[in-house]
Parts: C-alpha cells; structure tokens; sequence
C-alpha cells in the first residue's frame, strides 16, 4: 500500500530510473522521501518528474511542481496497471478473427494509443474480442461503429469529468492547506482506490436503467411509425427544441465565470427535472440544451409552463420546430435541426417561438394559442419562415 | 395518535385538511431526520410554499434555524415567510405532484397548478432537488394511504 517502505531498488523498479538519479532527486527534494524511506507513492512521483522533464520542463520548475504536491498523481498509474505482454494487429486479427483494417479503425474511433510499433497490450486484446463477439452476434457494422464512436466521445467526457473534478475538489484543496507532497500522494491514492471500484457498477447500473427506458420508448416510436410515420432507416420525424438563456454573455460578464457557471447547472439540470417522460435532452452546449421528443404538444406545452417559471433576468427563451432529422452517433443532423436553432436565436428572453409544422400538429391543442409574428428570414435558409409566438390558452 | 392508526378506506384522494396536514408533516418530518435528503432539500427551499386551494392547505417550507434540524415547516396562515417559490393547485393535483406524477410545466400550462416567484433562482433550486421529496411522499403513502398511490 502507499504508506509501505520498498528499497530503492524497488523504486528503480517502478520509476524506470537509475537508483543514482533516485538518490539525487530525492536529495533535492523532487521526490518527497523522508528518512531515506521510499514508497510506491514516491516512487511513482519520480515516474512523473521524469516524464516532466523529457517534455523539456526545468529540474527546477519540476522540483517547485513537486514542492507544491502537484506530481502527486503519479499513483493514478499504478491503479490501472495493465498485465504485460504485446500484441501485433495481425495477432490480433488471428485471435479476434476480425481483419487487420478494422481493428485499425476500431483502435482509432476508440481513441486507443498504439504502440509506437503498431501493437496493442492485454487489455486492447480483451476489448477487441468484446467487439469481435458483438460484431458475431449479428449486429451491422455500420451501426456498430457509430456505437463506437458514441461510446469512446462519452467515455472520454466522463474520464476528463472525473479527472477535473477530482483535481478540483480533493487535489487542489490538499495543496491550498499545505499538506506535505508525499501525504497529498498517499490521501488521493487511498481515495482513488476506494472510488475506482464503485465507478464500474454504478455506470454499469445507470446504463441499464437508460436501456430500459429507451427500449420502451423504442416500442412506442415503432407504434407510431406504424400508424403512418416514415419508414426511411435513420430518418426520424420529431419535435426539435432549443432552449437556452437570453441575455447569459452579458450575465456571465456581469456576474462572472464561477456564478454563470452555476447558472447554467441549476438551468440544465431544472430542464432535465421538468421534461415529460417522452422528451429527451440530446446535448447541452453551454447555456444551450437540445431536447427531442416524439410528442410535439407535450413538449411545446413544457416550453411555455417552463418559461413561466421564469420571471426575472436571465430568462429562458425557447424555439421549436416539428420534422425530420437523421439520427447518427447519438444526435440528430439535418435541416430542420438547424432551422430550430436559427429560431431560437430570434425569440426574446421568456418567450416560445414555433414554426408552422408546429402549429400544424398541434393547432387542435387546449391548452396553447400561438400568435403570427410573419414570416422572418433566417440565416443560411433562402426562404422566409413563419413564426409564431406561443402562450397558455388562458391568457 | 399514530399515522398508522389513521388508515383509511376510500377513492384516491385527500378526505380532509387534517388528513393532509398530518401527512405532509409526517413526509417533512421523515425528511429532516434524513441526513442525506435533508440538506438537499434545505438548499432548495426557497423557501418553497404549496398551497391546496381545495382543502385551503398551506405549507411553508424554509431552512431551520434550530440546531440538528434542517428544515422548518409551518402550515399557519399567518406565517410571515416569504416564499421564493408559490406552487397553487388542488389536492388532488397535489397527490399527483407530490408522488412526482404531474409534470409541473405542463400543469402549469393547463391551467393546473400555478407559480408565482419572488427569487429569480428559486425553480433552479427546487425542482431539480424535488425528487427525494416525492420519494419520501410515497413512502408515507405506501405506509399509510396505500389507496392514494399511484403507477
């Protein structure tokens, strides 16, 4: 464990470095070792320094990073050691019986590092027949490898979240409070050890829970396709919403990162608390959330019931449109994609702006009444647009 | 006399003001005893006031001041908080909200429920902390008005 003593020689070991330059890092107070006693957390600093500086950074600023507990991440490497031995790709091919070139296109829409010389390690191995009996059972590869694409863009988002945060709010305060490097080393080992574990089971569980609830909603979509919707395979007819808040740029100046920042979580996660049950948040991209959702009356009635939520500065605006997309890697793409985001940015703080096929589909509604501002050019569309404004039927 | 002493048969439905009273105190009081529930719904009291106009029932809830208690409630008309958050509808809309069954946009929008805020960050703060409100909510009902639940 961290806490335990190892030879230097051990340390050499780990850290790929002559016991010689050990020794004299430890004397300058690049590696925090206290007594001449070394551990795997010191050990594994000086693993870091040393990739430090064959990136051309000084001894001196290492040696300051060091002072600071700044290499103290060294130990994350030590967690996700992975069992030795090298593969080729044609080795690979042989043992997953998947061709050369698609493992190649795997590894790269996987964002794997290769070996210098093209190999792949154990783990790679073990991920590629995963892929091979998934490719076995029938699936096309053309989905497949959008699957892939979708898998490695998250996965990466969520390892940057994790790594961010952790440095944020256990890293930088240990170093903020003055605790020595080679304690920092051992406090984020000891954490990272006891959350890796639990990470697995608990995506694992939030993963099945959203295959459960897009299955059903799956089922649903089918239902409706066969009730006289399009047939055309990627092709999806949906209600588009952009809603985002007018007026944030000057708010984020006025009130700063840290605050806008916090805006927008609070805004984000309220959308995603309020939506009905059939709508989706597809992505947010700052203070911007597009949401899908099968049924445009539900959610158009969402978007003015939001709204009034809303009485003071910043308020939410939202634009909506009702039509087809083709759905690729986990978004949607397409004209009337980008036809919605063009009316949003035409809407006022606290106001729902809709097209006409909105309108179309709903015009029967209780609820709504929706009043025609004209047609209004948007950019990158040669032909003007109706809009119109939306408000609760009773006032 | 103990909730569970209170069972009783019937529609789905609040059957009085006490009843509802005795209920939603119940649901507060399950969560201030929770120590993980009862700092996320103090964040998001605005304070947050619900009010059943059919069974002329209302609750404010705020942050406690008292020490080991995370939040206050007071069902009196003449308490002096001012909500951040005013959420009206009747009781059995009320049901429905509270064990996280009615959208509160769409009500809102049918005319269901209404909102008024005096705190521009006060929906911000409630809704996306709302859940273990509706959690705990279901499980006073499971446990007393079984009849009450929804699927």
């Amino acid at each position: 464990m961290a806490g335990e003593t190892i030879t230097i020689e051990e340390a050499s070991e780990l850290a790929g470095l002559p016991v010689a330059t050990l020794e004299s890092w430890a004397a300058e107070g690049v590696v925090p070792v206290e007594d001449g006693n070394w551990t795997r957390a010191a050990a594994a600093q000086a693993r870091i320094a040393a990739r430090m500086r064959e990136r051309g950074y000084s001894l001196e600023s290492v040696k300051e990073a060091a002072r600071e507990g700044k290499l103290a991440f060294g130990f994350a490497e030590d967690l996700f050691e992975v069992p030795g031995g090298t593969y080729t790709q044609e080795q690979a091919a042989e043992r997953t019986g998947l061709e050369v070139e698609l493992i190649d296109r795997l590894m790269t829409l996987l964002g794997t590092p290769k070996g210098h010389d093209g190999t792949l390690n154990e783990d790679d191995i073990k991920a590629t027949e995963h892929i091979a009996a998934m490719l076995t059972s029938g699936f096309p590869l053309v989905a497949f490898l959008q699957l892939v694409r979708v898998y490695a863009q998250s996965i990466r988002k969520l390892a940057d979240a994790e790594v961010r945060l952790f440095h944020l709010y256990v890293h930088e305060p240990l170093i903020h409070d003055g605790v020595p490097p080679l304690q920092i080393a051992e406090e984020l080992e000891g954490l990272a050890a006891d959350l890796l574990p639990a990470t697995t089971p608990l995506m694992e569980y939030m993963h099945k829970r959203y295959l459960r609830f897009y299955i059903e909603q799956d089922v649903v979509g089918h239902m409706e396709s066969d009730l006289g919707g399009g047939k055309e395979l990627a092709h999806v007819t949906m209600a588009f919403c952009f809603v985002d808040l007018a007026g944030f740029t000057r708010y984020t100046e006025e009130e700063g990162d840290e605050e806008a920042l916090d805006l927008v979580e609070r805004f984000v996660d309220t959308v995603e608390a309020t939506l009905p049950a059939e709508a989706t948040t597809v992505k947010t991209i700052g203070d911007e959330v597009m949401i899908v959702s099968p049924d445009p009356a539900t959610l158009t009635e969402w978007a003015v019931g939001f709204l009034r939520l809303f009485q003071e500065r910043p308020q939410p605006r939202v634009g909506l449109h009702y039509g087809r997309a083709v759905f690729r890697d986990g978004d949607y793409f397409g004209g009337d994609v980008n036809l919605t985001h063009r009316v949003v940015s035409r809407a006022l703080g606290g106001e729902v702006l809709v097209t006409k096929p909105i309108v179309e589909a709903i015009a029967d509604s209780d609820w709504l009444s929706f009043e025609p501002i004209g047609e209004v050019t948007l950019k990158g569309f040669d032909e003007p647009v109706a809009l119109y404004v939306t408000y609760p039927a009773s006032s | 006399m103990a909730a569970s002493a209170i069972k009783e048969e019937g529609p789905a439905g609040f059957r009085s003001a006490r009843q509802m009273r005795r209920l939603l105190d119940e649901v507060l009081t399950d969560i201030d005893d929770d120590p993980v529930d009862g700092p996320r719904l103090r964040a998001a009291a605005a304070p947050l006031r619900l009010e059943f106009t059919d069974l002329k029932v209302r609750v404010d809830i705020s942050a406690a001041d008292r020490k080991d208690h995370w939040l206050e409630w007071s069902f009196s008309k003449r308490s002096r908080v001012k909500p951040g958050l005013h959420l009206t509808m009747d009781s059995t809309v009320g049901n429905r909200f509270l064990q996280g069954k009615e959208n509160p946009a769409i009500a809102l929008v049918r005319g269901r429920m209404s909102a008024s805020t005096s705190d521009a960050g006060a929906a911000l703060r409630f809704f996306p902390a709302a859940k273990p409100l509706f959690a705990h909510y279901r499980k006073a009902l499971e446990r007393d008005y079984p009849q009450m639940l929804l699927d």
